[in-house]
């Protein structure tokens, strides 16, 4: 039940939800891009795909087994494709993303996929912000992400990216996490929100304890802004905030129970 | 008359209470359940509320009975029908036919019974320790909406969690689907409040 709560986010993300997701492995992206889109067709909503060769590939096979006809979306234009190296170019200056260039492209775009009105709603995934992130242009991305956000809520459509992220990284704590959850509604940092639960439980049992006393006090008392994450998430925040000292080898137990043994990580 | 808007929570240490105010609670002991819960439902009565508690492990409802037997404020109001005490099950059925909207149902409707018999409002604990953890994101999810139904009514709840069941994800979980949380050391008991209560920059406390 829980592990489906972000299929249920992907199927539904609202009018102009902005969602992230957090991958390290092609079929966690490929699935979660792929059940935005085909929930977004089955929908009737017209979709916008901005990605790079080698991953439309991964996305395009999922999207046949799932019974869809892709020339045949393309035909009536409820599928649009973009490539995401050749369109970033086109509004990027000096490493940086041009609002003035990028905006109305992307409004153009959406325009265009609405089909003069027979598709009301569009829903978009791209790849272009993950392409700067990887490339090592933290701030680009950044900016692209806002100028994203902007235009999610200007034009009222769903947004998706995902990120290729480690999120057992403790130096993504630093700044890139932050970024994202100031820039996304919603984030999915991983596929399995059960096991992490239990990984995160089972490690801060292991480096800090019983959840009792002054740590209790600590969680009620928490005012972090962790929202839009499933609730483990939002505990490793409370430990970096709360417990900074451990919150490496938190985040580090969080892996081992996460991958190595999810089952043993139980309450 | 009008009504004020405001109780108290009788819990020492503890001042006014809204209203409106959906609170929880963990609690390591039986005795700690008694200890709170016994003052927060004679305040209850003093202040002429209908008072409802629904009970489970480590404190069923005979057991209840037994502590409220030592309160003659307690016993009198039992007698007269003020303060009702249930096992869970017998109040919300089976755990894994729990239906959170029929149990949401429930209370209002006893909020407004409550005010038509002439009380002041409703108050209510309720410990969840009877639903299994198969049953825990119905509950979560049974939280979140009873938070955002009864913030405008006359109903103080409080929901109380054993917190050896209780994992940090989970009470962080439960905190975020309440608009406080009752801590207490030694015999000092707070409130925490959530944070759209209070100063959003106000740093977790230190551990």
């Amino acid at each position: 039940m829980e592990n489906s709560a972000w299929k249920r986010l992907l199927a539904d993300p609202g009018p102009d939800g902005h969602i992230v997701q957090l991958y390290q492995d092609a079929d966690f992206y490929g699935e979660a891009i792929s059940h935005f889109a085909a929930e977004g067709l089955v929908r009737g909503e017209s979709i916008i795909l901005v990605a790079t060769q080698p991953n439309w590939m991964n996305i395009s096979g999922r999207l046949k087994s799932k019974g869809f006809d892709l020339p045949t979306l393309f035909d009536r234009g409820q599928l649009t494709l973009l490539d995401a190296t050749e369109t970033l170019p086109k509004f990027m200056a000096t490493g940086m993303p041009d609002g003035n260039i990028f905006k109305p492209l992307a409004r153009q775009t959406i325009e265009k996929a609405r089909r003069g009105g027979k598709f009301p709603r569009v829903r978009w995934w791209g790849e272009m912000v993950n392409v700067l992130y990887v490339e090592g242009n933290g701030k680009g991305s950044t900016r692209l992400e806002e100028y994203f956000d902007e235009i999610a809520h200007e034009e009222t459509i769903a947004i998706f990216c995902s990120f290729l992220m480690d999120k057992y990284d403790p130096c993504i704590y630093d700044d890139a996490f932050g970024n994202i959850c100031r820039t996304h509604g919603h984030v999915i940092p991983t596929h399995d929100y059960s096991s992490h639960r239990h990984a995160v439980n089972a490690a801060i049992a292991e480096v800090i304890g019983p959840i009792e006393g002054r740590v209790l006090r600590s969680i009620v008392s928490w005012k972090g802004s962790a929202s839009g994450m499933p609730s483990s998430q939002s505990m490793l925040l409370w430990v970096k905030e709360a417990m900074p000292e451990q919150f490496r080898e938190v985040l580090e137990r969080t892996k081992h129970y996460d991958r190595a043994h999810p089952m043993s990580a139980r309450l | 008359m009008k009504s004020s808007h405001v109780s108290s929570f009788g819990i020492p240490g503890l001042g006014a209470a809204p209203y409106g105010l959906h609170m929880c609670h963990f609690y390591p002991t039986r005795e700690e359940l008694i200890d709170g819960f016994v003052p927060f439902f004679e305040a209850g009565i003093d202040h002429n509320e209908r008072c409802i508690w629904v009970t489970s492990s480590p404190l069923p409802a005979q057991d209840a009975l037994v502590e409220i037997s030592k309160s003659e404020k307690l016993m009198r109001a039992v007698t007269s029908g003020q303060l009702r005490v249930f096992d869970a099950v017998e109040w919300y059925g089976e755990p894994e036919a729990f239906d959170a909207e029929r149990a949401i149902q429930r209370w209002l409707e006893e909020e407004k019974n409550a005010l038509a018999d002439g009380f002041q409002g409703l108050r209510i604990a309720g410990n969840t320790s009877f639903m299994p953890q198969a049953g825990w994101n119905r509950l979560i999810e049974y939280e979140r909406k009873l938070n955002d139904r009864i913030k405008d009514r006359r109903i103080i709840a409080c929901c109380s969690y054993p917190r050896e069941q209780c994992g940090p994800v989970e009470i962080l979980e439960v905190v975020r689907c309440h608009h406080g949380s009752l801590d207490r050391t030694d015999d000092h008991w707070d409130l925490f409040l959530e944070k759209a209560s209070e100063d959003a920059a106000e740093p977790p406390a230190a551990v």
